[in-house]
């Protein structure tokens, strides 16, 4: 058993290799892409910013058609689109664009939630001061929003991790593809535990880092 | 400085029109403490936001410094948004910003350079009493403290009118009292003209010194407070102030006194002390003080005194018309 795992050991870094490359740069792109969506929800909702409900309207409806189609789905529909940005319809590459894509759109509402969270009265102290839109955007907003834009960047992390598991089907590997292949295809079942436990771990580890951040940058208590 | 002309507000929701503020002109001059006081929902809130424009106008105009702002937009309402200072009731200070974090952004977005910025941010904080909290988060602060900052932050770029939306309405009464001090101070040692909106009536009194009265939208009596208190015209500020200065008596001393119970309005501490004596002395009647309290307009007394007279039927009738004409008021409350 202790044989078998051995055996894969170079597998095994291969796998969390692909598994950190796809869960890392989705989440990049999910922090920019889906945090400008959410500030973009934010502030065509607000009348202190650029109310406009036309537009808060149709990108709110499409961030909802891409959140509720399944993953799996939604992957092989943008294949063809990941052809086109990165080149090729397979390998994890292939994977990170219709990740990034669901990740940006799971996280441009939370984001909208975070900034929303930020005190209406705070905002208007910065309007009375004669600050224009953009500075208050820039420093107020965000700084204000920040341990709320952390703790929602720590559940997108995980939840893409999940969603990273089933890149397998297009040949992104990645931990849960290799729990997959070996423990449900090949019946070893120590294999599937062991690549069980790294994603337990991981996913442990991005909660523990998201708090250590949360503590560091929340004064509110 | 600021002036008011025919202004109204109203806010149209589902199909419903508020009109939160109806046609209201009023002056407020240079160097004033301006208290606008009513109650909840009077439109008090509403119409001082018209002056930095964080609330458009329905119609009328706003003027500030002589100029019609209403029509203000873009770079010339940040403009005018730097030279008005504005505190609320909830101190609205960054949490995740430092004091010195909070004062800075408003110099920064004024445009002042690094140094500067460092050496205004100190001198404000010696004025507001705080210079060992630069580096403290508002969470550690108490609210006196936190309006404390929010006064600095509102005072940085040399603003000459401060808008105070009930800037004591949060805290006790210990530390509004030491809120409105420093407030006093703002008006006279750097000038600054203030307008404040309350419902607390004690606040007025104790800083303002020209007050409007303010019902359901509208402005139903506005002059210089010690007027307004002494000798208040319209029925709701008559209400306003009557009950401060009401007092109920107590049933058992209704039922045994004999004689009127009048309520006399003094100006000054002692003022009622001579024509008591005298009277009682003249008309050969007995004064029983029933309630006595002397008030503070800002520095000037007001006395209040509640005295039941017992005497001959004509010397109780003479001594009241003695002391009508002697007193600021005199008023025949109860009669046994
Ligand atoms: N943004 C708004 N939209 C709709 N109604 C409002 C708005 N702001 C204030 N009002 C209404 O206008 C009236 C006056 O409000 P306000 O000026 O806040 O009163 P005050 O400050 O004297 O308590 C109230 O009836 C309030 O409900
Ligand atoms: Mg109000």
């Amino acid at each position: 058993m202790l044989e078998n795992i051995l055996n894969l050991r170079e597998d095994i870094q291969l796998a969390l290799g692909q598994t950190a490359f796809m869960v890392l740069t989705s989440l990049a792109a999910a922090i920019v892409f889906g945090g400008l969506l959410g500030l973009l929800l934010y502030t065509t909702s607000n009348p202190l910013f650029l109310k406009n409900t036309v537009v808060n309207r149709i990108v709110g409806v499409i961030l909802n058609v891409i959140r509720s189609v399944p993953f799996l789905i939604l992957m092989i529909l943008l294949l063809p689109l990941s052809k086109l940005i990165v080149g090729t319809k397979i390998g994890s590459e292939a994977v990170v664009v219709p990740l990034s894509i669901a990740s940006s759109a799971f996280f441009a509402r939370l984001a909208e939630a975070s900034f929303s969270e930020v005190s209406r009265g705070v905002i208007e102290a910065a309007v009375s001061s004669g600050a224009t839109k953009l500075r208050i955007i820039t420093g107020i907003l965000i700084p204000e929003a920040l341990p709320s834009l952390v703790k929602n960047i720590t559940v997108t992390a995980i939840s893409i991790l999940g969603f990273s598991a089933m890149a397998g089907l297009v040949g992104g590997g990645g931990l849960g593809d290799l729990a997959y292949r070996y423990g449900y295809q090949r019946y070893q079942t120590e294999i599937m535990i062991v690549c069980v436990a790294i994603l337990v771990i991981l996913v442990q580890l991005l909660q523990w880092l998201g708090d250590w951040m949360v503590r560091k940058l929340d004064k509110k208590l | 400085m600021v002036e008011f002309r025919e202004v109204s507000v109203a806010f149209h929701q589902n199909k419903k029109t508020v009109e939160a503020v109806k046609n209201v002109s009023l002056k407020i001059e240079k160097g004033d403490i301006f208290g606008i006081v009513g109650g909840s929902g009077a439109g008090k809130s509403t119409l001082l936001r018209t002056i930095n424009l964080l609330q458009p106008v329905t119609g009328g105009d706003v003027l500030v410094g002589g100029r019609s702002i209403v029509g203000y937009k873009g770079e010339k309402l940040r403009e005018l948004r730097k030279g008005v200072g504005m505190i609320f009731q909830h101190f609205n200070l960054a949490e995740n910003k430092t004091v010195e974090q909070n004062i800075a952004f408003v110099l920064k977005t004024a445009g002042w350079k690094k140094v500067d910025i460092q050496k205004r941010v100190r001198e404000l904080l010696e004025f507001v009493k705080l210079s060992d909290k630069a580096d403290v988060y508002p969470s550690k602060l108490s609210g006196g403290q936190k309006q404390r900052v929010a006064i600095a932050r509102a005072l940085a770029n040399h603003t000459d009118i401060l808008l105070c939306d009930e800037p004591t309405s949060a805290l006790d009464a210990e530390t509004t009292a030491s809120v409105l001090d420093l407030l006093r101070e703002v008006n006279q040692k750097l000038g600054v003209t203030i307008i404040m909106i309350t419902h607390e009536l004690d606040v007025v009194k104790s800083i303002c010194n020209r007050t409007a009265v303010m019902a359901d939208g509208e402005v139903v009596e506005t002059g210089n407070v010690y007027e307004v208190f002494t000798n208040p015209q319209h029925p709701f500020t008559q209400q306003l102030i009557g009950h401060t200065q009401h007092f109920e008596i107590p049933q058992e001393i209704q039922s045994s006194i004999s004689g009127p119970v009048v309520k006399l309005t003094y100006l000054g501490e002692r003022a009622a002390e001579a024509v008591l004596s005298q009277t009682a002395a003249d008309y050969n009647v007995r004064y029983n003080i029933l309630h006595g309290k002397i008030e503070y307009i800002g520095t000037k007394p007001l006395g209040i005194l509640y005295v039941n007279i017992t005497g001959d039927r004509s010397d109780v009738e003479q001594t009241i018309q003695k002391l009508a004409e002697r007193t600021y008021r005199t008023e025949v409350v109860f009669h046994a």
